[in-house]
């Protein structure tokens, strides 16, 4: 997906995060998650998505058991905490959840890398474009101010043990941080003015191009959302857990919804199926041409 | 043109959808506010686009939301001093409340850009943004009483953790949406939101007065000030 057009990515994206939010079955829910883990271990790697995912399942086993601690609807009792009753209906409601926390959570590699600021800049340059120049300047700004926050740091460093003195010297570094860069930033807007800024229409480079392929995919894509909503209407993916938890027979909707679901959440493993399936073709076909 | 008017669809979509999903269903609560506040926030940024903000504004809204980001490096040696809050605050109450909104939210998008992108990354924009605006609105009383914006500092530390705290509640995780679950929320966080509100307090009381003096210099010199957005420069 990499190779494609960023609007297939936020296409997809903005597919992923309906799609969580729509269906609050488990096996859906299940299905998501193992796709966004694959993912974010094929694109982010392996170790920082297992890092992720220790960090979710610690928080998400603690809300899990939280959730039926202060959730108390339900009619199936398992057994009773002090008190408390802990029922069947709630557990399963807190492990749904933690499902969904942890597919949230592995949606974000995947899209940090698919959907990387040059990419998201260059989708929104074109509907907001001062916006997407203020965030790129202020992008651009941090590193440089970091550096500086960093020196005066060094410069003025100050062995000063109580928390209120502390605060106050490094106030003190960020009003000389403000001065410095301020007055600078401001000469650099003159600048941007002299070079055309609000001018009137400009052309610009585009690093990305729309092509046949990228609109067969965004439509293809577009239909699957389309047909998951559609499902979802029809009744598929939704389990009832309070007042007692209500699993709707496994008939065509829900298997069709399911089936769907599995082959919007692998469209990025499918497209780059189709691109190699597609290359090693061409290199067969050049193979023999040169033979 | 093409920018107003693709935002205000985008945003007058989110919001026509969002009362929609609350009657669909009545445990869509969250997801509709959700999108209601994507909504909003396009609103904003289409009328941001449409105010055709000089070339100063522009580069002081990036440099605010950047030291907003870089300070945290100054004060990174004290735990829960987070001085972002502080200068939108005081970007609101000097550039207006169209600078301090959008300071607050490309604060919490540019962060974010650095640090992760996540589930968080609207309500954090949402909320600092929401900070950011107020704060110009209601510049003429907070800058005239030290005391007042201490207060209202103070207040925002909370705020800011309570609208936080409603993407833990769309997770579920205290049980479906109820205002008992909110509550919860809001007691689990309690000790975040307080050591931020007492780090903005502290903020505002040892450093505002100095602040502001350097920041009204600089919206003098360069016409910065509040209700000059569209005079030529």
């Amino acid at each position: 997906m990499q190779a494609m057009h960023p609007l297939v990515a936020l296409a997809y994206y903005i597919g992923v995060f309906a799609t969580l939010f729509c269906f609050d079955s488990i096996t859906y829910t299940a299905a998501l998650f193992g796709w966004m883990l694959l993912l974010a271990c094929r694109t982010a790697g392996g170790r920082k998505t297992l890092r992720l995912l220790m960090g979710a399942a610690l928080f998400g086993a603690l809300l899990m058991m939280l959730n039926p601690l202060i959730n108390g609807e339900g009619i199936h009792i398992l057994f009773y905490l002090g008190e408390r009753p802990v029922t069947l209906e709630s557990l399963l409601y807190g492990a749904q959840r933690l499902l969904l926390f942890a597919a949230l959570l592995l949606v974000f590699p995947s899209f940090n890398v698919l959907l990387d600021s040059e990419r998201i800049l260059y989708l929104f340059s074109h509907a907001l474009r001062t916006s997407a120049l203020i965030l790129m300047m202020a992008m651009r700004f941090v590193p440089l101010l970091a550096r500086r926050a960093e020196e005066l740091r060094l410069l003025y460093r100050q062995a000063e043990p109580r928390r209120l003195a502390r605060i106050r010297h490094a106030g003190r570094l960020l009003g000389a941080l403000l001065d410095w860069t301020v007055e600078e930033g401001l000469q650099s807007a003159r600048v941007l003015r002299a070079r055309g800024y609000r001018g009137g229409k400009r052309t610009f480079y585009a690093a990305f191009r729309f092509t046949l392929r990228d609109a067969a995919a965004l439509a293809v894509l577009a239909a699957a959302i389309v047909a998951l909503v559609a499902c979802r209407f029809c009744g598929a993916g939704k389990w009832l857990y309070f007042p007692a938890v209500a699993l709707p027979a496994f008939d065509g909707v829900q298997a069709a919804g399911l089936v769907l679901l599995c082959l919007f959440g692998g469209y990025p493993f499918l497209l780059e199926a189709g691109s190699r399936l597609l290359c090693s073709l061409e290199n067969r076909k050049r193979g023999e041409l040169l033979v | 043109m093409r920018a107003r008017c693709i935002g205000l669809a985008l945003g007058g979509i989110c919001l026509a959808v969002a009362p929609l999903l609350l009657l669909l269903e009545q445990g869509n609560f969250l997801p509709a506010l959700l999108l209601a506040v994507c909504g909003m926030l396009l609103l904003f940024l289409a009328h941001f686009e449409r105010s055709r903000a000089s070339a100063q504004r522009v580069v002081l809204i990036a440099l605010m939301a950047a030291i907003a980001c870089a300070g945290r490096a100054l004060f990174a040696g004290i735990p829960s001093v987070q001085p972002a809050s502080f200068l939108i605050i005081l970007t609101g109450l000097v550039f207006g409340p169209q600078a301090g909104c959008m300071t607050g939210a490309m604060t919490a998008l540019a962060s974010n850009m650095l640090l992760g992108q996540g589930p968080w990354t609207v309500w954090q924009m949402a909320a600092w943004g929401l900070m950011g605006l107020l704060s110009g609105l209601l510049r003429r009383g907070l800058k005239k009483h030290l005391l007042l914006l201490s207060a209202y500092g103070f207040l925002w530390g909370f705020l800011f953790g309570w609208l936080m705290n409603f993407w833990t509640v769309s997770g579920g995780f205290f049980g479906a949406f109820s205002l008992r679950a909110v509550a919860a929320a809001c007691a689990a966080s309690f000790l975040f939101d307080l050591a931020h509100a007492v780090c903005n307090l502290l903020l505002i009381v040892l450093l505002a007065k100095p602040f502001l003096r350097k920041l009204e210099r600089v919206a003098v010199k360069y016409g910065l000030q509040p209700g000059r957005e569209n005079r030529p420069q």
